[in-house]
């Protein structure tokens, strides 16, 4: 015959909760690192793995169970009554990040979108930057515009790395229709109508003016280009010519090694360095540009005359922080008095 | 008891790699990439042949203006296959045929990134000279375009398919792959 008592024991053991704790971890931080993979998954697509959610599920249900059995004194007490609220403490800390866990992968709603200074961005879940939506089967994807005012990078090394870039946003939330200002920034996520914005990267979008045979400018757009750090090099092609641009920009001058243009090293001002390809011709070798200055490709010419920045926002909508933030605090909370009486006794 | 807590942290912890490793697409060709028992020899010759294979398929389309003849046997992705169609249709609506000949072609470098990711660096020399389409006689001077290629591949059904291709002078420094677009594929 089964003992019931010697199941639940096992069940509610600690060797159990340690097993599926170092198991759930370790699968979120082998996805987090990307250890089987050329990148790293994003923290929410990570955080839903299934092996993840079996894991936080079942440590769910060990913790409901614990405090089930403690409170009917199937589990032998502590050592104290001080103890025995630690424990009480600690499984509701596992349930409410389970619990968090759980929630997030039914209501996360996970989205990027790229502005340019000026530019301004509308959505109702469209708009994003392709591949950047996660949508969990109850997501509710926030309906909003922004309003890209300013970007402030704060560089280090040289101006090739940033420690902060802070968007300037114009937020109207299209359900209220209230509009307020907001400052976003990459150290850290803000929290704006129940929406988490942090900036993910960030980068320049150049103007460039296609003008024809007779000097008249035919075509000119600014195009978001992944331009930083400075020497960085990204592509663009118009539906109006075969031909591809790789451009890199520099914003305070180029090395010696780049390009050469008479006009363009030693600058101390900005410089884009420009290639066209056609296929398998080289149409025009790497060269530097001063702004305004133009490349002649055959009867056509093309010329930068302006470089604004841009930042990648990531927005983010998921009611399970709500109880993983708690449930985390909870738990660091228990390891710290735990470890302060072990060093007090 | 220290000892039996080690060997649980040690047995979830493999069990956390094992159950990563079922959402590797291929899991068996990826352990033996990772613990270097990956036929290198063999794929690198692979790419290769579809480094060559590329190079003379491109140069019979622009040589027949556009003849989808052998398209089958191009080992590129849609995108490039538009890319260069649509190339070789504008020069066909301007009167033109493009010739290009690869002349030489010295791989510099294949770099695996994975089973099924590799890229290669190739110096090639190609000569090319426009036709009237109509006459085929030589309506520019023969140039000699002396390049280096970076090829960017995916092994697609056993076979390594350029994804994507950038032409560089020879002088020119190649700046390393951004991972955003390897990702992508």
């Amino acid at each position: 015959m089964v003992d019931n008592r010697k199941l639940v024991a096992v069940a509610v053991s600690d060797e159990l909760r340690l097993g599926l704790g170092v198991f759930a971890a370790g699968s979120l931080l082998i996805r987090l690192v990307g250890v089987f993979s050329p990148v790293s998954d994003g923290f929410g697509q990570a955080l839903h793995a299934p092996v993840v959610l079996i894991a936080a599920v079942a440590l769910g249900i060990q913790a409901l169970l614990r405090l089930i059995t403690q409170t009917i004194g199937w589990l032998p007490g502590g050592a104290s009554e001080g103890h025995d609220r630690l424990r009480i403490a600690s499984n509701l800390g596992v349930l409410l990040l389970a619990t968090g866990i759980l929630l997030s992968s039914l209501t996360r709603f996970e989205g990027t979108v790229v502005l340019a200074e000026g530019q301004m961005f509308g959505s109702g879940g469209v708009g994003y930057l392709d591949g950047s939506v996660h949508s969990s089967w109850y997501a509710d994807p926030p309906d909003m515009k922004i309003m890209m005012t300013q970007v402030i990078p704060s560089f280090y090394n040289h101006g090739r790395s940033y420690w902060d870039v802070n968007a300037l946003l114009d937020y109207r939330n299209q359900t209220t229709g209230i509009t307020k200002p907001a400052s976003v920034h990459a150290l850290f996520p803000s929290l704006l109508d129940g929406l988490l914005f942090q900036v993910s990267d960030f980068g320049y979008s150049l103007r460039y003016q296609l003008s024809g045979p007779a000097g008249a400018v035919i075509d000119e757009a600014y195009v978001i280009l992944k331009s930083f750090p400075p020497g960085a090099e990204d592509s663009f092609s118009l539906s109006t010519s075969p031909n591809i641009f790789y451009v890199k920009y520099y914003p305070d001058g180029a090395p010696a090694t780049e390009g050469s243009s008479p006009k363009g090293n030693g600058k101390t001002g900005p410089v884009f360095a420009l290639r066209v390809t056609r296929v398998m011709d080289l149409v025009s070798p790497s060269r530097l540009l001063a702004p305004g200055e133009k490349a002649l490709l055959g009867q056509e010419s093309i010329s930068f005359v302006d470089a604004v920045p841009w930042a990648e926002v990531r927005v983010v909508r998921d009611y399970g922080v709500y109880l993983m933030l708690p449930g985390i605090c909870m738990l660091v909370g228990v390891i710290v008095v735990r470890l302060w009486r072990g060093r007090t006794a | 008891m220290a000892n039996r807590t080690l060997r649980i942290c040690i047995l979830s912890f493999v069990l956390a790699l094992a159950g990563a490793l079922t959402s590797v697409p291929n899991p068996w060709q990826f352990i033996k990439y990772k613990v270097g028992i990956f036929d290198k020899a063999g794929e690198t010759q692979a790419v290769r042949d579809s480094i060559k294979q590329f190079s003379a398929s491109i140069a019979g389309f622009y040589a027949s203006g556009g003849s989808i003849q052998g398209l089958n046997m191009f080992p590129a992705d849609n995108t490039v296959k538009r890319r260069i169609f649509l190339d070789i249709q504008i020069n066909r609506e301007s009167g033109f045929v493009l010739v290009a000949d690869r002349d030489r072609s010295d791989v510099k470098q294949i770099t695996f990134s994975d089973t099924n990711h590799a890229s290669a660096i190739v110096n090639e020399a190609w000569f090319m000279q426009y036709q009237n389409i109509g006459t085929r006689k030589p309506v520019s001077d023969k140039k000699a375009n002396y390049l280096t290629l970076r090829y960017l591949f995916k092994k697609i059904g056993g076979k390594w398919i350029v994804m994507d291709f950038d032409v560089y002078g020879r002088n020119d420094s190649i700046p390393p792959v951004q991972q955003e677009r390897l990702a992508a594929w």
